[in-house]
């Protein structure tokens, strides 16, 4: 079964992946503590991946009972109803804006805006930059980044042709990454396990 | 549009003026042998990955192949595309092959894993492909095409008697233009990893076939 999971990104002799995942390092493979096929949308340099993965039913369960893992409802167009506070700690504890969720928000709104706001996340990582840089949360004004990394993020949003109008320097990392939640993730292969998302 | 093309030819030797081939990092260096195929000089003093890079005016879609000279056990090969800054940063998609990975080895490798150096690690797109159905072995060639860049389309393909196959698609939001390269990796024990015939290209969007090698009198680095 297809699910979707935000796991931690751990690093394992060089190679980075998904906690409890299965890796390949350096030309072996790592089993992981599911053995599930998996696809990344990786948040760049930041320490957490959006996976997708035909999982198993056992294996779903293990990986949803983990601490540090937060799991999407099986059918993305579930609402969030009593989900919802600990949904918004745990997107919030991960740098990902959350205030604008309510109980009827499905779970498909939330992987969408995060595959958005974790390709942005790549694309500063290609340009040799965090988003959440030291001393960078989701409440700094965009004004307060490095004139180097503002122009790195609104490159990256312009890249993919994201709107960004409305935001300024008195606006903050957490309304550019709001808005860029809304709007449609990028193109993914047919194959791809994100696809139909 | 630049197009190199490797011909390993000449002998035994180090590589001639005309070789542009420059280390990406490690200790060691591709060298010829004396039947005309590139491979690693001596043993590797440790396990890296042995990449290098070609030197060129590379645009975003591009393409880098070579044929699989001669194959061996726990050895693997590494495709590289639009290699940021060698030297400065080894920033680059990069697909391998191994058999160690799945059963099946012995004869061909039949795992493919792509993804990109990035802040000296390996982020790895997903899991390791299973490509045992369409494994590598000596005399295939093997390339990688990556094309776009919001988000980079990368395909890693395989080209046997003529006829290539898709053994994999991964995307990356990652765009950084730059070189290409390829890499090999040996454990040390026994024969060699080697291969030949290096094309690394521009490719317009749409194309899906690399470009027809060209002779090597034709060669430009």
């Amino acid at each position: 079964v297809k699910r979707y999971f935000l796991v931690p990104a751990v690093v394992v002799n060089g190679t980075r992946g998904p906690k409890y995942f299965t890796l390949t390092v350096r030309h072996q493979m790592v089993p992981g503590t599911v053995l599930a096929q998996w696809e990344p949308i990786d948040f760049g340099n930041e320490p957490s991946i959006l996976v997708a993965t035909d999982i198993s039913d056992a294996e779903s369960a293990t990986l949803a009972g983990m601490a540090d893992v937060t799991k999407f409802a099986d059918d993305l167009d579930t609402p969030l109803g009593g989900r919802l506070a600990a949904m918004q700690a745990a997107l919030e504890a991960l740098n990902l804006p959350a205030q604008m969720l309510t109980a009827a928000t499905p779970d498909r709104t939330i992987v969408r805006g995060i595959m958005v706001i974790f390709n942005i996340g790549q694309c500063m990582q290609g340009k040799g930059f965090n988003i959440f840089a030291p001393g960078i949360t989701l409440p700094t004004t965009m004004g307060s980044l490095s004139a180097a990394a503002r122009t790195a993020l609104t490159d990256c949003v312009d890249s993919f042709g994201y709107d960004r109008a409305g935001i300024t320097l008195a606006s903050t990392v957490r309304d550019l990454l709001t808005k860029l939640a809304t709007q449609t993730p990028p193109r993914v292969p047919a194959t791809s396990l994100f696809a139909g998302v | 549009v630049t197009t190199y093309n490797q011909d390993f030819a000449g002998g035994a030797g180090a590589l001639g003026a005309g070789d542009s081939i420059t280390q990406m990092h490690g200790t060691q260096t591709i060298n010829r042998d004396g039947a005309g195929h590139g491979q690693l000089s001596a043993a590797p003093v440790d396990l890296l990955d042995v990449d290098v890079f070609i030197v060129g005016s590379y645009g975003a879609d591009q393409m880098v192949m070579f044929d699989v000279s001669t194959w061996i056990p726990n050895g693997s090969v590494n495709l590289l595309s639009r290699i940021n800054t060698p030297g400065v940063s080894n920033n680059a998609y990069k697909a391998y092959f191994d058999d160690s990975s799945f059963t099946g080895g012995g004869v061909a490798w039949g795992t493919l894993t792509i993804g990109k150096n990035v802040g000296g690690s390996f982020s790895q797109f997903g899991s390791a492909i299973d490509i045992r159905t369409n494994p590598i072995t000596t005399g295939d060639a093997v390339w990688m095409k990556v094309t776009g860049a919001s988000p980079a389309t990368i395909e890693v393909y395989r080209r046997r008697a003529g006829v290539d196959v898709l053994l994999g698609t991964r995307t990356d939001s990652t765009y950084s233009g730059g070189n290409l390269g390829f890499g090999l990796w040996w454990d040390g024990v026994g024969a060699r990893q080697q291969i030949d015939n290096v094309v690394a290209a521009d490719i317009p969007s749409a194309y899906v076939a690399p470009p027809t090698r060209m002779a090597p009198q034709q060669r430009f680095g």
